[in-house]
């Protein structure tokens, strides 16, 4: 070799601080030339160079993600919680078009009655509930026995999941009431027992199968709406101020127990082998 | 305190007694537990998984007691475990899939983790077919996949719930190389009813039968409860308490005592282990 870089421009090149044209030659020198890399190498600043190379590798291993962890990336969730939500049984498109459906039928079917609306009513709590019954445990989650045998909480990942279920399945329901607005407030008024009941299929499902859970719930849903309407005579009586109060209560009572039998989740709910 | 140590366990369902007081110790390397079916062998190591909890006896894992919260998570962030019927998202990707058990396995940087992730897919050998989903697989490659998650972060107790079945003889092999690796400096405790596979990789057997353990040692002190038991005969022979017509035509009989001008042979591992469990692991070659 005729000639060596300086050590200014060495300096420079190895602080990232010489024009793109300087850089080209320093580097087609350096490649043959063992003295100038040897001056080099104590010049380079080690945390530059790893956090260049974290820069590459951040973006080699960027992994494609299916369309509902990309659209729940996009709202602001986490790459992990939106992975734990995409593995949710009641989160799958087929799921969230059968909730679309029922959406519609109960639009469709209440009429401007006080019947059609009470139908309206009393469906659309139904399917958060539904929607957190199949969110989670044994019979709705194929991998749900790992989940049990992993360090991370199952109270956590039931309520992760049952939140975006409720969500969803609410801001659905909520664009159909919406179809309802000759009804006036009324065509909200399933919203509160619709917490309620998701509340009641949570708090159940310290000690049963989800599933189980919301059966429950919805049977006794039903047994409540028909009691309500044969003693007052009012098909819209359980929608009413008590009604909502008693959901608002029913609710609050629901999270109470949950977290006090946090402790129940710690093993497989299930009761026979 | 490295491994497992089970005390007089017992476990209930409804009216069936499914354990009935298992005990046994194992430490490091593969652990088999070997029983007919419906010995108790999954409700035992769902119990090693901190799935179950037993009705009664004691049980440790790594020195901790599963019983307690906090030493039941600090067991399960050292656990790895490959259910019976291992359940798969089959909508996702191997590598989905695998990222997903690891996210619940609290391994949060992205980056160790999906290297982490490639590491197992690597080890069961999935490279190849790391980005298609879980339903399209074989169901052979599904058990590997099985088996990446559960060698997820170098977990020092691995629970394998016959890992081998279904598995084609090559498989089978590959499975025994793989498994004999991740005994390595861990405790593994895998279940099977194939003695071909305790022969082949465990140093330490267990059998349980109908909910109790009849034997826990070393498989050759296993064959040798056969001694003097096993004798081949032109016919059946009424002194045996199994017998069978082998490949060379042959009876192969097993009983209490060979009889008397009967020609003794040596006996296996599955002749002690059909001796052990009588009829109730050999229905079809009972006499």
């Amino acid at each position: 070799m005729s000639w060596h870089i300086d050590s200014e421009t060495l300096e420079r090149y190895a602080s990232g601080g010489t024009t793109s044209a300087v850089a080209a030659s320093a580097e087609a020198h350096l490649t043959g030339c063992a003295d100038c890399q040897a001056r080099l190498v104590p010049a380079v600043d080690t945390a530059r160079l790893d956090a260049i190379w974290a820069g590459v590798e951040a973006r080699v291993d960027r992994v494609s993600l299916p369309w509902l962890d990309r659209t729940l990336v996009r709202c602001g969730i986490s790459e992990e919680t939106a992975r734990l939500l995409a593995a949710t049984p009641s989160l799958t498109a087929s799921w969230l078009a059968a909730i679309a459906a029922a959406v519609v039928f109960a639009v469709v079917a209440a009429d401007s009655s006080a019947k059609g609306l009470a139908v309206f009513l009393t469906l659309a709590p139904m399917l958060p509930v539904a929607g957190v019954a199949a969110a989670y445990g044994r019979e709705a989650d194929p991998a749900y026995e790992l989940a049990v045998a992993s360090p991370y909480s199952l109270l956590r990942l039931l309520l992760v999941r049952s939140v975006a279920v409720v969500g969803t399945t609410i801001a659905l329901t909520a664009v159909g009431g919406l179809l309802l607005a000759d009804s006036g407030w009324r065509a909200a008024a399933w919203l509160l027992p619709a917490l309620a009941l998701s509340a009641v299929t949570l708090a159940l499902s310290a000690r049963v199968a989800p599933v189980w859970a919301g059966g429950a719930v919805l049977t006794g849903w039903l047994g409540t709406v028909v009691t309500a309407w044969q003693v007052t005579g009012n098909r819209l009586a359980p929608f009413g101020d008590v009604g909502q109060v008693v959901a608002l209560v029913v609710t609050g009572l629901a999270l109470t127990v949950l977290v006090a039998n946090r402790s129940d989740f710690a093993y497989d709910t299930r009761r026979s082998a | 305190m490295t491994g497992v140590r089970a005390h007089e366990v017992t476990k209930t369902f409804g009216r069936t007694r499914a354990l009935d007081g298992v005990t046994f110790t194992s430490g490091l390397g593969v652990t088999g537990l070997l029983g007919p079916n419906g010995a108790g062998k999954t409700t035992l190591l769902r119990m090693l998984a901190t799935v179950l909890a037993p009705d009664g006896g004691r049980i440790q894992l790594l020195g901790r007691n599963p019983q307690d919260a906090t030493d039941r998570l600090e067991i399960r962030r050292r656990l790895g475990y490959l259910p019976q019927e291992p359940g798969f998202h089959r909508g996702f990707t191997v590598f989905e899939f695998v990222d997903y058990v690891a996210i619940l396995k609290e391994l949060t940087d992205r980056r160790a983790r999906h290297d982490e992730v490639r590491r197992v897919i690597d080890a069961v050998g999935l490279r190849e077919v790391s980005d298609r989903k879980i339903r399209a697989l074989s169901g052979g490659m599904r058990r590997r996949v099985g088996v990446a998650q559960a060698i997820l972060g170098e977990p020092e107790l691995v629970v394998l719930d016959e890992p081998t079945a279904g598995l084609d003889p090559e498989q089978r092999l590959r499975f025994r190389d793989l498994v004999s690796r991740i005994g390595e400096g861990r405790a593994v405790l895998l279940s099977t009813h194939q003695t071909e596979d305790v022969a082949a990789l465990c140093p330490h057997v267990v059998v349980v039968d109908r909910g109790r353990t009849v034997f826990d040692g070393t498989p050759s002190a296993l064959t040798s409860t056969a001694d003097g038991r096993v004798w081949l005969s032109p016919d059946r022979t009424p002194a045996a308490r199994l017998a069978w017509r082998t490949a060379e035509g042959d009876v192969r009989n097993i009983g209490d005592a060979v009889p008397a001008g009967a020609l003794a042979v040596p006996p296996t591992l599955e002749d002690a282990y059909l001796l052990l469990v009588g009829e109730a692991a050999a229905p079809e070659v009972a006499a």
